[in-house]
């Protein structure tokens, strides 16, 4: 049987850092994918992941024992993205009269992994995208990662109904979406 | 186009199937490098020192000691939160590895943490180790970048573009480079550069405008915002290009507020006779107007002199932007139209009048429909 989350934590906590790669192990696709979404960039969705696992790490005694690893990790991640998206739209601010605005390119070989990803699975992306962001996460963190209402509503900081109600939105919303695209494959957003 | 439609259960199906990027291999390997880096804080280990039992019988010359060692692991924890991360380097810095790709990787790792000044004799070694890595000599460039060391970052991209002349990242960030230190000219050769592998390349096509404007040539810095908001619709940085354009007296394109955000819409566009041109703003519009639900949109054209023309204009934006929102749309759209000139607030605020021009804005839908009685 394979450890639990929390059997890892008590752990790491106990001395042995090892384990800790356990949880870099059953979390780094799901953070990744996180801060792939708010960067649009392969590096720097990398140096994010690596910064929440590192973070993380460090405020591994404050992680309450009997609550869930996952949520409590993934809203640190939401928490760092939401940062890093501060971050970035200050250091733009601060570039005013010269307007830099990225220092690196998506690589080619992530454009190519992406046109050649399935055709509804792409368009259903672009839909995603086209979401306010907040709705956009709450929808892949209850559906994607198969949450509760409760760990949503702990994650994302609402309450219960107003996390059931911009589900409900979001739905309704991606349903628009995907209509607009016409969903056969010939046309974008 | 078939149009399909989802139902709930299926729309859920979706979102749990779709498809997520692979985590780079390297990633975890990373991480935890960096995490056998890593040794306590000194606050840290005081607070362990802190919560560990101990027993405790009580006696003056004790409470004294109690209340030294309080009061010094207070001070010492408020001047640790402030150095902790110089602590953290000076306990933590991995010696240079054997190979490039490993310097690379901890330069990287450190380039992240905000030490740039330990990122670089990685990233140095890992260029002195693999020269022909262009990735490398960039990244030691990003570093310099973050040191203020702005000749030694733009000599790093150049020999970045040695082994790999088209190299986009190098390029691009060599064209930054010169565009701080106020070598315009130079900047735009890069950008040009940029814009010859990925003429779309947001930056470059900003920065060029801002190069021409910083050169004081309005006519072409005039040509290559229009450029860059032919191809770039989103973000803080398009609606700052309108605003140069408008200083440069320019009203090709325009700012409307859309619900609760803004939205860049070429009128002349918009205005033309030309279906195509006025379908690409009807679309971005139509993408701006699904996320303002519970509102109505207001079409109002001006065409000083001509009210036909404006009544036509109107009616034909109307039709299409109806068409586009498909049957049962959830934002009504209202069409009017003047024989006046429009007056309005350009975006730097400065007040203007245009003869032939368009005003798009929403109304809450509730707020429009409300009935008064008295």
């Amino acid at each position: 049987m394979s450890l639990s989350d929390e059997d890892v934590v008590d752990g790491v906590l106990a001395g042995e850092k090892e384990l800790y790669a356990v949880l870099v192990q059953r979390y780094q696709r799901p953070v990744y994918n996180l801060m792939y979404r708010y960067s649009l960039h392969a590096e720097e969705a990398a140096d994010l992941t690596q910064e929440v696992f590192l973070r993380t790490f460090d405020r591994l005694r404050s992680f309450r024992s009997g609550s869930s690893f996952f949520p409590w990790l993934y809203a640190l991640a939401i928490n760092q993205a939401n940062d890093w998206s501060r971050k970035r739209s200050r250091h733009k601010v601060k570039m005013d009269g010269y307007g830099q605005e990225s220092t690196l390119s998506e690589s080619p070989a992530d454009q190519q992994t992406l046109m050649e990803a399935k055709e509804t699975e792409a368009v259903v992306d672009r839909a995603l995208a086209v979401l306010p962001v907040k709705t956009r996460e709450l929808l892949i963190f209850r559906y994607r990662h198969d949450r509760s209402i409760r760990e949503a509503a702990s994650v994302f900081k609402l309450s219960e109904s107003a996390v059931k109600m911009r589900i409900k939105r979001g739905l309704d919303e991606l349903q628009q979406e995907l209509q607009k695209a016409g969903f056969d494959g010939t046309q974008g957003l | 186009m078939e149009h399909k439609d989802f139902d709930r259960n299926e729309l859920e199906r979706l979102l749990a199937d779709t498809w997520e990027r692979e985590v780079p291999p390297w990633l975890l390997t990373r991480i935890m490098a960096n995490i056998d880096d890593r040794r306590p804080s000194l606050y840290e280990r005081m607070r362990n020192w802190w919560v560990r039992p101990q027993s405790v019988s009580f006696s003056p010359a004790w409470l004294a000691l109690t209340v030294t060692v309080t009061v010094c692991a207070f001070w010492l924890g408020m001047m640790n939160g402030q150095k902790r991360q110089a602590e953290i380097i000076a306990g933590a810095v991995p010696a240079l590895a054997g190979t490039a790709e490993a310097n690379y990787l901890i330069g990287r790792g450190l380039l992240v943490a905000g030490r740039e000044d330990q990122a670089l004799p990685f990233l140095r070694q890992a260029v002195q180790q693999d020269p022909g890595t262009a990735e490398f000599a960039l990244w030691q460039g990003v570093a310099y970048q973050a040191l203020g060391e702005s000749e030694e970052e733009r000599q790093s991209y150049l020999f970045s573009m040695r082994e790999q002349p088209d190299y986009l990242p190098a390029l691009l960030n060599l064209g930054h480079n010169y565009l701080e230190s106020g070598q315009y000219q130079e900047a735009l050769v890069q950008y040009e550069k940029v814009l010859q592998v990925n003429p779309v390349e947001s930056s470059a096509l900003y920065n060029r405008a801002l190069a021409y404007r910083m050169l004081e040539e309005p006519v072409r810095a005039e040509q290559a915002f229009l450029r860059y908001l032919d191809y770039h619709r989103t973000g803080k940085w398009v609606l700052r290009a309108t605003r140069h354009l408008h200083q440069l007296g320019n009203f090709t394109f325009r700012s409307y507020p859309i619900g609760p955000g803004r939205v860049v819409l070429n009128v002349t566009a918009l205005l033309s006779q030309d279906v195509k041109a006025r379908r690409q703003e009807l679309m971005h519009l139509a993408g701006a107007l699904s996320r303002a639900p519970g509102t109505e949109l207001h079409l109002v054209v001006y065409n000083q002199g001509d009210r036909n023309a404006a009544k036509a204009s109107a009616i034909a934006l109307q039709k299409q932007l109806t068409q586009y929102l498909g049957n049962g749309h959830a934002v009504p759209v209202r069409g009017s139209w003047f024989d006046v000139a429009e007056s309005f607030t350009d975006a730097n605020g400065q007040e203007r009048q245009l003869t032939t021009s368009l005003l798009i804005f929403t109304r809450s839908y509730e707020k429009s429909n409300r009935r008064k009685s008295i």
